[in-house]
Parts: C-alpha cells; sequence; structure tokens
C-alpha cells in the first residue's frame, strides 16, 4: 500500500442522518458527528442503546447515506465513490465484525468457504482452494488451532466465541485499513470476552488494523480503546484518550456512565447519588443538549442552545455548558 | 435467621433417548430469611436449570430430579399440585430470564397485574385492586397512569421493572430473578439494581439472583455460589470471593472483567470454552482449562469441601484435612 501512514483513514464531518418515521416526525439518529479515525488506532464509541452508534456504524459502511455532512475515506467523499470497482475497494478496505457470530455466518458455508471467499471476491487469491494456505494461516491467526480442524467446520458445529473467531478471521481475510467492529463480545460468554478483545488488539500490532470498537460496555472500551467517543441522543458529547476520559469524565453523562458501571470494590458502601433517568418521560427534543431533561447540572441555556466543544485537557474535549470535573472516587 | 430456602443434595439429569445429560449436579444451598444468594457461571453451567427445578417446573417426562427442595420446611416434591399452584406468586416468584419479553404482550399491565390476583389473591374489591396495582407500580417506579398500556408501548427497561411489579406484587418470601438484567444499558441496569437493593430493604424478602456478571453480583449479593458443569465448585461471602477467590475458574471469571481503574493489564481470559454436559471430560470438569491442573484432576472429581467456616471449594488444590497430610505431597503440578 502506497497511501500516506499519517493522515486519517476516515472521517465523518458534520454528518447527521435524519429518518422519516410513519407518522411524518423527524427522528435524528445521528446529529453533527465529527470523527476522524487514524491507521492503527482504536476508537470507541460509546453509548447506550438508541444513541445512534450502530446507525453510525451503517454511515461508514455506507449502508446509509448521510442526510447531511460528509463521510469520506483517505480524504475522498464516500458519496462520490461510485464506479464498482470503487465500491470493491472500499468494501476491502473497510470491514465489519458484527455483534451476534450466529446470525453473521452462513451456516451453509464452511469456515474454509466463510473465510476464503471474500479473498477470492477481492483477487487475493485465484480461488479458494489455492488459497488454503492463507485461510489456514489466518484461521491460526485468530486462534483457532489445528486450523486444518476448523477448516471443512460448519457454523452450528462451532461454539459462539468460536463463530466470532471466524467473523474476525473474514474480517481481516481482505487486509482491512479499518474494521468496525459493532458490540462483538457483547453477545459472548464472559470467560471468553476476554480473548476476542485481545484478538482485536492482536490484529492491531500484526496487520496494522484500524478498529472502530463500538460498545455500551465502558470497561471493555478503557481496556481496548485508544480514544473514547460518548454518544447520547445522536449527538457526540466527551471525546478524549481512553483512559482519560474514564478517570476524569467531565460531561455529566458520561459521569453517570462512568458511575453505572457495576464495581466490586464498592461493595458495603453506602449508596452513591447517581443520576438515573426517569424512564417515564421521554421529552421532544429541542435544539438544545439532548441530555438536558436528565441533566443533574443544567441551566436555562441548555435547553435552547447546544455547547460547542470546549478543551479540558490536551486531546480531551467536552460539549457541555457546565462541564466539571469528576475524579473516581475509589482509586486505588 | 429463618431459612426460607432449603436445597439439598439437589441433581437434574435430562434424559433425551438413551443420552443422559446432567445439567444439575448434588446441589446445595440455603437462602434465609431477607437474604441475597447469587448463583454464578456462564451459558450451560446448569443454572437455569437448577431455578427450574427448585420452581418445580421441570417435567419429570424429560428430567430425573433427585435430591430436596424445601419452601418453608415444606418439601416441594410432596406437595399436591393445587397448593402448589397457590404457593406460586405468594410463596415464591420469578423474574424470568429476558423478563422484558416475558410480558403477554396482547394484555394491558393493569390485566396481567389483575389476573395475578385473580388466580392468586383473595380477590379484593375493585377499589382496593386498583389501590394495590397503583401500589406496586410506584414501588418499581412507574407512574400509575402507565397501567393502561400494552408491553410493546414501554421501554425495554420499563418492561423490566413491570416484570419485577409482577413478581412483587402478592409479596412473596422469596423472588427468583434470572439474569435480571442482561441486554440492558448500564445506566438502566444500575436504576433497576438500586430498585431489587431497596425494594428488598423495604419488603425484605430474599432474593435468589442468577447472572453471569460477576462484578455485578458481588456488589448486590450476600452469598455467592459459583456454578461450574452442573456443579457448584465454589461458595462464601460475596466480598471474600472477590477478593481472595480459590477455585482457578472463579479466579478466571473475576479477571474476565476489565477494571475501571488502575493499570491496563493484559486480561487472561479462560482459555477453551465451557464443556459440553452431555459429554464431560474425566475427573474435574473444568481441567481442560484449568491452568493450575494437577494429575488427580484428571482422575476424580473434586467434591465441594469447607475451607474455613463460611467458605466451600471444590478443587484438588485445596485439599482437605482429612487428606492433605498424605494427598498432597502424591501429585505434582501438571504445569
Amino acid at each position: 500500500m502506497t497511501e500516506s501512514h499519517d493522515a486519517p483513514i476516515l472521517s465523518l464531518e458534520h454528518v447527521s442522518k435524519t429518518f422519516h418515521s410513519g407518522k411524518g416526525t423527524l427522528i435524528h439518529a445521528v446529529r453533527d458527528v465529527s470523527l476522524v479515525i487514524n491507521p492503527r488506532e482504536i476508537v470507541c464509541l460509546v453509548g447506550e442503546s438508541g444513541s445512534g452508534k450502530s446507525t453510525t456504524a451503517n454511515l461508514i459502511m455506507g449502508t446509509e447515506t448521510p442526510t447531511q455532512g460528509v463521510v469520506s475515506y483517505r480524504g475522498q467523499n464516500l458519496a462520490q465513490i461510485r464506479t464498482r470497482s470503487a465500491i470493491l475497494d472500499y468494501r476491502r478496505h473497510v470491514q465489519m465484525i458484527f455483534q451476534d457470530p450466529y446470525g453473521s455466518l452462513n451456516s451453509l458455508h464452511t469456515v474454509g468457504y466463510t473465510v476464503g471467499r471474500p479473498m477470492q471476491i477481492h483477487h487475493l487469491v485465484p480461488s479458494i482452494n489455492r488459497g488454503a494456505d492463507q485461510i489456514l494461516r489466518l484461521l491460526r491467526q485468530v486462534g483457532l488451532t489445528p486450523p486444518s480442524e476448523y477448516y471443512y467446520k460448519l457454523p452450528y458445529q462451532l461454539s459462539g466465541g468460536q463463530r466470532q473467531r471466524v467473523a474476525i478471521a473474514r474480517a481481516l481475510a481482505v487486509q482491512p485499513d479499518l474494521v468496525v467492529a459493532d458490540e462483538p463480545v457483547s453477545m459472548l460468554d464472559v470467560s471468553l470476552r476476554a480473548g476476542i478483545l485481545q484478538l482485536i488488539l492482536e490484529a492491531r500490532e500484526s496487520a496494522g488494523v484500524a478498529f472502530l470498537y463500538i460498545t455500551h460496555d465502558l470497561a471493555s472500551a478503557r481496556y481496548i480503546g485508544d480514544r473514547i467517543l460518548v454518544m447520547y441522543k445522536g449527538r457526540l458529547c466527551e471525546e478524549g484518550p481512553a483512559e482519560e476520559v474514564i478517570a476524569h469524565p467531565h460531561h455529566p453523562y458520561t459521569q453517570a456512565l462512568v458511575e453505572a458501571v457495576p464495581n466490586p470494590e464498592r461493595m458495603g458502601q453506602p449508596e452513591e447519588i447517581i443520576v438515573t433517568p426517569d424512564l417515564n418521560e421521554t421529552k421532544v427534543l429541542g435544539s438544545g443538549c439532548p441530555y438536558y431533561p436528565l441533566c443533574p447540572v443544567a441551566t436555562a441555556q441548555c435547553q435552547d442552545t447546544m455547547p460547542e466543544w470546549t478543551f479540558v485537557q490536551d486531546q480531551h474535549q467536552v460539549r457541555c455548558f457546565n462541564a466539571a470535573p469528576l475524579s473516581m472516587h475509589h482509586t486505588s | 435467621m429463618k431459612e426460607i430456602l432449603g436445597v439439598e443434595h439437589l441433581s437434574v439429569t435430562y434424559t433425551d433417548g438413551n443420552r443422559r445429560i446432567p445439567a444439575v449436579n448434588d446441589v446445595s444451598f440455603t437462602v434465609d430469611e431477607g437474604e441475597i444468594i447469587a448463583i454464578a457461571g456462564e451459558s450451560g453451567c446448569g443454572k437455569s436449570t437448577l431455578i427450574t427445578a427448585i420452581l418445580q417446573l421441570l417435567s419429570p417426562d424429560i428430567a430425573d430430579i433427585t435430591g430436596s427442595i424445601r419452601l418453608n420446611g415444606q418439601d416441594l416434591a410432596s406437595v399436591d399440585p393445587e397448593l402448589l399452584r397457590r404457593m406460586r406468586w405468594t410463596d415464591i416468584s420469578l423474574v424470568p430470564q429476558s423478563a422484558m419479553n416475558a410480558l403477554n404482550p396482547i394484555m394491558s399491565i393493569e390485566e396481567q397485574m389483575k389476573r395475578i390476583m385473580a388466580a392468586h389473591g383473595t380477590m379484593p374489591t375493585t377499589r382496593d385492586l386498583d389501590k394495590r396495582i397503583d401500589e406496586t407500580l410506584v414501588m418499581v417506579n412507574i407512574q400509575p397512569r402507565y397501567k393502561k398500556l400494552y408491553p410493546f408501548e414501554l421501554s425495554g427497561g420499563m418492561r423490566q421493572r413491570v416484570a419485577i411489579a409482577l413478581a412483587l406484587m402478592l409479596h412473596p418470601k422469596l423472588v427468583v430473578m434470572d439474569e435480571p438484567t442482561t441486554g440492558l444499558d448500564v445506566i438502566v441496569q444500575r436504576g433497576i439494581l438500586m430498585e431489587i437493593r431497596r425494594l428488598q430493604k423495604e419488603l425484605g424478602f430474599a432474593v435468589c439472583l442468577v447472572s453471569h456478571d460477576m462484578s455485578l453480583l458481588i456488589e448486590l449479593a450476600h452469598t455467592i455460589y459459583v456454578m461450574y458443569a452442573g456443579r457448584v465448585i465454589e461458595s462464601g461471602p460475596s466480598r471474600e470471593i472477590y477478593r481472595t477467590p480459590k477455585h482457578p475458574y472463579t479466579q478466571g471469571l473475576i479477571a474476565c472483567f476489565p477494571p475501571l481503574q488502575g493499570s491496563r493489564k493484559v486480561l487472561e481470559g479462560i482459555p477453551g470454552s465451557p464443556p459440553d454436559l452431555g459429554q464431560l471430560p474425566p475427573g474435574c470438569a473444568f481441567q481442560p482449562r484449568c491452568t493450575q491442573c494437577l494429575d488427580i484432576c484428571l482422575a476424580e472429581i473434586p467434591v465441594l469441601e469447607k475451607v474455613s467456616s463460611s467458605r466451600a471449594v471444590a478443587c484438588h488444590l485445596y485439599p482437605s484435612q482429612l487428606t492433605s497430610n498424605t494427598g498432597e505431597s502424591t501429585y505434582d503440578r501438571i504445569s
């Protein structure tokens, strides 16, 4: 590859996506989101369900087109990639891993075919059979050893963790620059999750792949990520180095997220005051901050005006008028 | 404290033609009044089978059940079906797995609550009934005016609260919760956990909580029973289990959760995957995944033995006092 290694692989500039509901109302799934993913970087997009993280993934994968803004791959606007060969090239360089390994593999195809087929489509091997060596190497790389034993297996013969490994091998088979991983471990048994996260870290080390890791689990985001982006109701509200964002969250929503994570260290201690949303009330969002209805530090201006990004630290920025640091109470 | 539930030497074996699948193997535990106990384990460890057996929901046609289950001192196996029916919801209730999808989709919340009262409570007057429904909903932090809604009109977290409300309606002494927060967001999960803890303090019922999420269980439960391949492999107060896990599997489970604080150390996970209950390995079921495996582990199934007044572990690494004099030196570590 001859591309510059300094320029971002992917960037979103003021991207919005609006869906129309049946009743004529608009659903702002993603609003004014800007982000960049640099080579070899693991960026975590954190948010609750309905925050727009999966829509963001779809916009990147090209399965949705933005209502406003530009998604660009290595400086090229995705909307202008039209020719079949250019689309194919984009698909090769940006791959995806899905949440549910039981639904994302074709149950009629063997592991070897599943991993080899993308290589064949993208002309990396002349045929699946002749690419067998590469397929076996990939299977070994994702921890399916001995690989020859897995080559002819069908998905039903594999456990969830093994299936997810196949899905990762399939994504890595075409030597992508970027892999979008949408909750890749949330459906797996806890004892297997660490192995999959490790695999993602290894793929970054050995093949230099960048990842967009989408999750609602802050702990795994901190474990795996270089940077964390926090999303709420379609808007990014905080961004910064992973450790920094979790140790010193500034946005009230990030603070609520951090406090909500089950924490064994907290057992026996008096219940802390944390913000739990009143689930009964979902207010119509105006032009202000989407977290306004639940925010403990909201002021009048939050209702009407969306705050701009402000830096609280080098590379750590937040969109909140009243941002204040919250340190973890129980640092060991 | 008074014992609410006593399970002794409970074994459940599913029979499928000639295949016999031991899903629960010699499990014993007790739940005292007002206690929160947790059953921890991954999929396929038998935790759901265990609670369906306790609730007497398994058909004898598919499963052999041995051992005894006492609720309030009464052996559930000998209770006649009508009395058992009455005990459900009033003495023991269940918040089922994926409770958010367990509600009847074509019945309003109010109607579902009324049905429980009609089947189990002494049917009070309409006025009292409405009051009880409103009170129960307020208890789980749902505004009573939402009672006319149907499940699809509620969010996942709200449906979960409704399922908990149903379980609490008749003030049972024991509530069994199977993965009560799986599939919910952390913030919603936190809200529901706080709700459970608050209600439990107010009403004083006992809780039997089943989950794979160790960090959550340690925070919420008093006592934890860790299950692997149908057996309890470690038990004790949650605080002690967290500080000093003894069984290698428990150590692995706790180490699986990346911490939110401190240094980012490499997560080991647990190699391999949980065994097929129909084809258990010889000796200890955890032996193929264990990093501290001994010779004896391949040959003998370790029994759950007390290692202190409050803790028990089933692992050859912790030989009981009786065998330790002769046993320890005989077996060398493989790895």
